[in-house]
């Protein structure tokens, strides 16, 4: 403690000088974040908005209400939320960096119009998240929708399956139903705008390792899975790694896609098409229960908190891996 | 197998392979643009039935005359005349005139169309043949300029028994009668 107070005196004008910065900063971060925290503890609804943060306080009431109280109509639905924001996310974020994986393997090597063919790769990245879900919300659409007309109409992929032994209706999906294949339906378009950024991050990565490491492999007889397994997997880790946290963070607070799709949030997406920002914008913004809905921001933050930790955790692994 | 095909030639066709899997998902990446950016020339109509194909733009239709027990003559208001077949339910084939303040006419297999921005055209609808009339429309030729937007429509009217056609345009007032011979 005292080499602190040492070093804080000793650099006091240089601390002096970075203290509005910091001073700012954090007002600017902190104040919402205790704003936030401060919500969760009110009852806080149209009947009571006027008073703002002078409104009912409740103490762990919102918190007691989502866990714990069945009826309370913010937990309806906030477990299949849960649910398919865990799975949505895991799959968005190893899916496209999979996908990115394989095209920046794909890019990373010289073939004629390859700047033509990494500029068309990026475009779904610079589309809109909210025209995303505009986008894909007319693909989807049962009888109209471009999907279904390619599959049914013009390919037959009912009587494809069928001859393969595959039972499949006749009739066309609906595929925003709010069923099991609505989860598919909102991860593919998420998948399609955000794997560009990834293949990019990967591609960056791939042109940072030296091609002797793979010549000297090639010289021992390795075979390209080999290569991939034991050169360049290892030494993506540290972008591997800030893919992660990058994926896990956007994902869990996806909204604009699910919302844009389903009738820009005019309905509930059904069971599995509900994401946890989603649910909690329509119980909070729709439903007007401020309170509860900061409750469940809080309790995702802390989540999200402790997966950050984690993660931190295994980095700084990756870290002195690297360095040793 | 592969190991007995020559390094490069094996190269070579690895490299083949993954540029025809590159272009397959560069294909399926840039499809929902690629949908996007044809839906954004459609009408709103189009896109909510689901059509594929770009339709024409919907213009009212200003005559409907049935030429024989299997086709009917539709006439629309951007010139175009259609040979709705009654049975196919759907045009068979179209003539399309791109006119303006249409007004159109029949007399026996001759369609006549008026238009404020191109005078008056006779077709035949046996043979297809087409003959074009530039009316001297009121102050056409004397104003510096003819506005097109102030052009109200144009008024046809047949005398079969002169065989004459009375015209006239909507263009400030339907001033001048023009009598054509048909």
């Amino acid at each position: 403690r005292g080499s602190i107070i040492a070093e804080a005196k000793k650099y006091k004008i240089a601390y002096a000088f970075i203290a509005p910065a910091t001073i700012g900063m954090m007002l600017l971060h902190l104040s919402p974040l205790v704003q936030g925290i401060y919500m969760s503890f009110l009852k806080l609804n149209q009947f009571t908005l006027f008073a703002y943060l002078k409104a009912p306080f409740v103490g762990l009431g919102n918190y007691q209400k989502i866990l714990f109280d069945p009826t309370s109509p913010m937990r309806i639905g906030l477990l299949d939320a849960a649910r398919n924001t865990f799975f949505y996310t895991i799959i968005v974020t190893l899916g496209g960096m999979a996908l990115g994986m394989i095209v920046a393997m794909m890019l990373n090597r010289q073939f004629k119009g390859r700047a033509i063919v990494r500029t068309l790769f990026i475009f779904p990245w610079i589309v809109p998240q909210f025209v995303v879900g505009l986008l894909w919300g007319f693909m989807w659409q049962q009888n109209n929708g471009i999907i279904n007309v390619i599959l049914y109409d013009w390919l037959k992929i009912n009587h494809i399956l069928q001859f393969f032994g595959i039972a499949v209706d006749a009739a066309k999906p609906f595929w925003l139903s709010g069923d099991p294949k609505t989860l598919f339906a909102i991860i593919l378009p998420t998948i399609w705008r955000g794997w560009p950024f990834t293949m990019l991050m990967l591609l960056a990565g791939l042109q940072g390792i030296s091609q002797d490491y793979y010549e000297a492999a090639d010289i021992d007889g390795a075979n390209g899975w080999q290569k991939f397994w034991l050169i360049t997997f290892p030494l993506l880790k540290p972008v591997w790694a800030i893919l992660m946290l990058f994926g896990l963070i956007f994902n869990v607070y996806s909204f604009n896609i699910v919302y844009m799709m389903f009738g820009s949030g005019a309905g509930y997406p059904g069971k599995w098409g509900d994401l946890m920002m989603v649910n909690i914008f329509r119980n909070a913004f729709q439903r007007y229960d401020f309170g509860t809905g900061a409750a469940v921001s809080v309790m995702l933050m802390t989540i999200m908190i402790s997966i950050v930790m984690l993660w931190y955790r295994s980095y700084k692994n990756v870290e002195s891996d690297r360095s040793s | 197998m592969m190991r007995n095909i020559p390094y490069h030639i094996r190269q070579k066709y690895i490299h083949h392979g993954i540029n025809v899997l590159m272009s397959i998902i560069l294909f399926f990446t840039l499809f929902p643009i690629g949908w996007m950016i044809y839906n954004s020339v459609m009408s709103n109509q189009d896109i909510s039935l689901g059509r594929i194909k770009i339709g024409r733009a919907p213009h009212h239709t200003i005559l409907t005359e049935k030429i024989n027990d299997q086709i009917m003559l539709v006439g629309t208001s951007d010139g175009a005349i259609n040979f709705y077949d009654l049975s196919q339910k759907k045009v068979i084939k179209r003539k399309n005139f791109k006119t303006f303040a249409t007004a159109m006419e029949t007399k026996g297999n001759t369609v006549y169309v008026s238009a404020g921005d191109k005078g008056l055209y006779k077709y035949d609808i046996n043979s297809g043949r087409t003959k074009h009339t530039m009316v001297p429309w009121p102050n056409y030729h004397v104003e510096d300029k003819w506005f097109v937007n102030k052009i109200a429509g144009t008024i046809m009217a047949l005398d079969e028994k002169e065989e004459k056609l009375w015209l006239t345009v909507g263009y400030n007032n339907y001033g001048t009668i023009f009598e054509i011979d048909t």
